[in-house]
This record gives C-alpha cells, structure tokens and sequence, in this order.
C-alpha cells in the first residue's frame, strides 16, 4: 500500500513517500506505518529546485541538519552536519544569517544520462528558513508511524569530540616549538666545525636568533652561512616540522621556485613570509586592511584562470605590502603546499629583488581557492574595528551623475547572458573621474558566489592593465550597482544623490 | 502545557519531589558537581532575551514557574535571581552551584515562554533579515530597535564590565549580533524538539 506523509512548514516541506511492511499485521490501521522509504523530498520556499532522493538522501538530510541544528545552538562543530565521506547532506554557516545547504548526488547518480557531472545542488538558507527544515525534520522524528526506525538521537558533545580542534590547536604550537628546537639544536650542533666568523653576520641579525624557539625556521634565515649549512638538515627534518611550507628552507620542493634563487643567494629581502613577520611591522588599521583585502582579491581573482581540479581548499597566509603588492605567501594546509601552481599566486609575487621588503609595514592575509572555484580573503587577525571607506570621494552632483550615467552604459554593453542566480547580486563598485573602474566590492554572498556571471572583474581588469594595483589617493565616486535574476541592472550613488 | 498535579508521586522518599516534566530532559552533569559555566551563563542570556523581547518577562518567568508546578525549584523572585547569579559574567556573581534540576526548571520556562512569543519572534528575525540585505540601519524598524536597545540596556546593567568575556562585548554592534544570535535560538526553542534541542546543545563539549 502506498502512504504518503507531509510535514508542512511556512517555508519547507518534506514529502514522503513509501509503503507499509504487509507482514506487520496492522495493516486495518487508519494510519499504518511507513517501513520502506521510496522516495523523500524536500521544498523549501523561494527555491526551485526540488530536493529529492530514496533513503539515502533523506537519512543524511534527517542527520545533517538535525546536527547542525544543535551546531547553530551551542556553537561547537559537530561532525554529523559537515560529514561529506558518508553522507550526502552539508550544512555550512556562511554568514551571520545565511546557512548552506549543499546535497551531492548519489553515488550511482554522479552523471546524468548524457554523461555530464551533476554538480551538488546548493542552496543558501537564511535562519528561518532553516529553523523551519530543522522543524519539519523534527516533526517527522515525533510521528512515531513513519520509519519508526529513524529516531530523534540527542547527545551532547563530549570534551574530547569538542575538544578535538581545540586540542590539536593548542597541540601545534607546542609540536612545532619542540621540532624546532631539535631543527635549531641540530643545526647548532653541525655549525661550530665550519670556521665561525662573528664579524661577517651583521650585528642587527642577532635580534631575530633569540626568536628561534617561536618560530620554527628562523634559524635557516638567521644568517646566509647558516642558511646554507642548515638546509641539509631542515630538510632531512622537515617532513615533521614547518619547514616544508617554507620556501627558503626547502629549495627543491616548493613550487614557489620562481622565488628560490634570490632567496638563496641574497639576504633576507625574499619571500619568506616568516621571516619578513618577524621584522617588518605589522599593519593594523582595519580600514587600511579593509582597502587591501580587496586590492589582493581584485589582484587574485582576475588571475586565477584555470578553477576546475582542486579536491580541497587550497589555504595560503600572504603577506602584503602596503601598496597592496604581494611579497610573500605560505601554504597553510598541505593541499595548498602541492598545488600552490595551481594557482596564480607564483606569479603574482612582487619581484622582491628591487626593493627591500624587511623594513616595509606588512599586513597579513588569509586566501583560500576553494574546490569550486571561489576566491576567498580576510585579514589573517580579523579586523580590530570596523572598517570606514577612507578613499576620496567624488560628490560633486554632475560629476556623479554623468559617471553614473556612463558606469551604466558600461556594465549594461558588457553584460551578456541569461543570470542563473536568484537573488539580487550587490556590488560597491569605484569609479574615477575619467569614467574607468577603479574599485568594486562585492556586497552580499550572491554576489561574492556569482561573481564570475558579471562583467565587473572584466572591466575593473581592463581599466587597471598597466597598474596591478589601483592608486588608492586617487578621488573616486562609489555607486551602488545591482544585477537583478531577470536581468535588469540598477546603477545609483552609494549614499543617494544629494 | 497544564501538567497534571499527579506528578507528585508517592515514592519521593527523602528529596522534594521532581515534577514529570522535567523527566524529558536527560541529566547530563555529575551528581553534586552542578551545571558547567557555559551552561549556566547560557540560560541567564536567554532569559535576559526573553525579558528584553517582552515587557513583563521576568514576571512571566515566575508565573509559569507556578503554572508549570516548578514553585517548588523557583520560589520566589530572590530566589530566581539567585539562581541567575550562577551566571560567572553577572555583576551579582555567586559562587554557589547551580544544580541540575535547577538548570532544567529555567530551560522548561524558557522554552514555554518562547513558544508563546513565537510569533514575534518570527517575525522580528525576518525584519532583521529583510533589512540587513537591504543595508537599512536596524534602528529603522521600531519593533526590532526596541528589542536591541533594550536587551543592551539590560545587559550592560547586570554584567560585570570588568570582566574580560563582557568588556569583548563592549560595543553596541558585538551586543546586537549577540542579542539576534540569542533571537534565533529562542526561535528553535520554540520547535517540536527545541526543548530538548536548547538543554542538550548547553552541554556541547561539557561532559566527560
């Protein structure tokens, strides 16, 4: 007998279908129970796409979002909600108000029946909408007569399932110090045969030598005869330590080559990111970080060409000069170690031999390529306060409104194709007096996640050839531009006109 | 939502008598140790949400301690407030234990209380997601401004600013995001799990 169950909600439905175990014997009931699960689906409001599948799909939904339910609550990761090996359903928070949920399609259901990769439907929530799916799944849990063997199962996390990447952070630190101080008391150990020649090593050189038990390769860049006597050492070691992520440490290995001659013949005005922490100072203005984390995404994303082929995030910490030239990065997971050619990172490196980058401010990114090819940056330390828009403006009312007229004309002949995002994509987007696109920001997630549909990358890219970097001191006038699903464009002063 | 009065049965021996309702939340902490600090910082922040979405919320919280048949747990107002002064970050702090069954008495009304503001609740997370895609200040929407200011007043009044977790908290931006984070977790307190849900998700990371 075929059953049908509903668990209606403002904003989700959950629809299921199946049939009753004939043997149970209950069959007289008025409402028999649903034993076999044919076929699951999911509404939610807003949203075309409909979310369907057989059991699979339905008990990693049921797991899913019943995990990240009490993950929104307490705060606390729980696995169950991100468990992308076993099940079918991930939920991430993306924003204060905005929750992903993403659903792979089943195995046997990877391609269609031209033989084309189904791309896992992905699908932004906002809170209550969210609350709603956890409602609806909840429902189904209470109604004892439906897949009674599906269960409601309820259980904190324990302190070490919590603790899990609290604990290996606090672990790393303290691993790292103790390979270190092997790395250092090796590299000690071996360097006194050599003939020591105090006069040669600078004197300032010294100041770094003592953070060696912090940071875990500085003994490799503390000075160039010691650099070329430890190396051997550093990578006999570094498998364990840090080292390997360091370009100068290990030579042969790192990807980042193209910066390795320089930095293994020249003191330390290279790439080594850490090293350059070490004595430059840090920049610390959120708005100044604010105005360079879009200078680096500006740089980055027109450049990454070739999206497809990651398996994981790539993570990278960069560091920035003031001007918002790249002098440094440094992979942080080990993916992004293998792949950094992968992404255009190497040759977005500023030729560091022409200026000397140890004594310029820095600032410190945190940029991650993810496997579906979006872009991601942020100050590697947050921002302290929150950041103002400390450009120029233009406000002269004629100025503003012929650029606005102009921007208009300029997006709207670049802007090809049908969209097939759904919500409104909001851009910042600067323009200077000579009417070329100086500056563009991408205001809400659709428009960082669709970025690639809208002509802004193409045009600011076209306008700033000859500079990698926008002026920053120059005058611009902001406007606020929104591309609409059905294809209406809106162009208007950031503030108004006034 | 009335509880029957049977609940008082016959074989309560020695202790008070514990009332059914709260049979649906499972003892989580260790037997005379008392609830963990997070637990108990908790509960007092969503009672302060609750107080600062509706006027007479710490009057409600009284009274259905005596609907629910739990004036044996609350007593009376001194006594409420001193079970809210196990929150570590109170001005009022004491260093007395908050006991399981307490903490449950607190989270049972919490969660009826939400239940019955579910509406506005509702409809408050909705303004503010409608206006923080639109870039209008919350200030604009009366409701949702009343519900800010005043969870900030109540907050700034009853917390100790010297302590380093509050004086995080200093800013008017950081005390709105925690008062809608604490808006959308009243909201799944008031689904057909949320009781369980919100009680559970306090010992995250807490127990052995």
């Amino acid at each position: 007998m075929n059953i049908q169950r509903k668990y209606s909600l403002p904003n989700c439905t959950l629809l299921l279908e199946g049939l009753s175990d004939m043997n149970s014997g209950q069959t007289m009931d008025v409402r028999p129970i649903l034993s076999i699960l044919v076929n699951a689906e999911c509404y939610l409001s807003g949203v075309e796409q409909t979310l369907s599948g057989g059991r699979d799909f339905f008990e990693s939904l049921v797991v899913a979002v019943s995990g990240y339910a009490q993950e929104f609550l307490s705060k606390i990761p729980h696995a169950e909600a991100h468990n992308h090996e076993l099940g079918l359903v991930d939920l991430q928070q993306i924003d204060d108000n905005l929750h992903r949920l993403t659903v792979y399609p089943e195995q046997d259901r990877m391609t269609d029946h031209n033989g084309h990769q189904i791309d896992p439907a992905e699908i932004d929530l906002t809170t209550v909408q969210l609350f709603d799916l956890v409602e609806a799944v909840d429902q189904f849990f209470a109604d004892t007569q439906t897949l009674p063997d599906l269960v409601l199962q309820l259980k904190p996390l324990s302190q070490s399932d919590a603790g899990g990447t609290i604990l290996s952070k606090q672990a790393l630190p303290a691993g790292v110090g103790v390979s270190s101080l092997a790395v250092a008391a090796l590299a000690l150990f071996l360097i006194p045969p050599p003939v020591i020649k105090p006069p040669t090593t600078q004197p300032q050189k010294s100041s770094s030598v003592p953070a060696s038990g912090v940071s875990p390769t500085p003994t490799a860049t503390s000075s160039p005869v010691a650099a070329a006597t430890a190396n051997p050492i550093a990578n006999a070691i570094s498998p364990t330590s840090e080292a390997t992520a360091n370009p100068v440490a290990n030579a042969t290995t790192t990807p980042a080559a193209t910066a390795n001659p320089i930095a293994a013949t020249s003191p330390p005005t290279t790439a080594d990111l850490e090293a350059l922490i070490n004595t430059a100072p840090e920049i610390t203005d959120a708005s100044k970080l604010y105005d360079l984390n879009r200078q680096v995404y500006n740089q980055i994303n027109p450049a990454w060409v070739n999206r497809k082929g990651l398996n994981q995030s790539l993570v990278y910490r960069v560091g920035v000069a003031a001007d918002g030239a790249i002098v440094g990065y440094k992979a942080v997971n080990s993916s992004a170690n293998d792949a950094s050619g992968q992404t255009p990172l190497p040759n977005l490196l500023y030729n560091p031999a022409s200026r000397d980058a140890s004594k310029e401010p820095l600032a410190q990114f945190k940029v991650v390529f993810t496997p579906r090819g979006i872009l991601e940056t942020s100050p590697w330390f947050g921002y302290k306060q929150k950041p103002k828009v400390v450009t120029p403006l233009i406000s002269d009312a004629e100025t503003v409104k012929t650029l606005n007229l102009q921007l208009y004309q300029q997006i709207r002949s670049n802007w090809q194709g049908t969209p097939s995002y759904r919500r409104d994509l909001i851009y910042r987007v600067g323009v200077n007096k000579s009417g070329s696109l100086a500056d563009y920001e991408p205001i809400n997630q659709a428009a960082v996640d669709n970025a690639k549909e809208v002509p802004l990358p193409k045009l600011f890219q076209a306008s700033n050839s000859s500079t990698a970097t926008p002026k920053t001191d120059e005058a611009l006038a902001q406007y606020k531009v929104v591309f609409k699903p059905n294809g209406d464009l809106e162009v208007t002063p950031w503030g108004g006109y006034r | 939502m009335n509880v029957s009065v049977s609940a008082t049965p016959l074989n309560s021996p020695t202790t008070q008598s514990q009332p059914l309702i709260l049979d649906s939340l499972p003892d989580l902490t260790i037997e005379g140790r008392g609830c963990p600090r997070r637990t108990r910082l908790q509960i007092d922040l969503i009672l302060l949400a609750i107080e600062a979405l509706d006027l007479g919320g710490s009057e409600a919280i009284l009274a259905f301690a005596q609907e629910l048949d739990l004036n044996g747990i609350i007593k009376n107002r001194v006594n409420l407030w001193r079970l809210r002064s196990t929150n570590p970050l109170r001005r009022s702090h004491t260093r007395r234990p908050l006991s399981t069954l307490e903490a449950k008495a607190l989270v049972v009304i919490a969660c009826y209380i939400a239940r019955r503001l579910t509406v506005v609740i509702r409809q408050l997370l909705l303004v503010y997601q409608q206006m923080t895609e639109k870039q209008i200040p919350l200030e604009q929407n009366l409701r949702l401004a009343n519900y800010l200011e005043r969870f900030k007043a109540h907050f700034r009044s009853r917390m100790n600013p010297r302590r380093s977790a509050v004086l995080v908290l200093a800013s008017d931006d950081k005390l709105d995001e925690l008062a809608m984070d604490l808006l959308a977790q009243l909201l799944f307190c008031t689904g057909t799990a949320g009781m369980q849900r919100f009680w559970i998700s306090l010992f995250d990371g807490e127990i052995e």
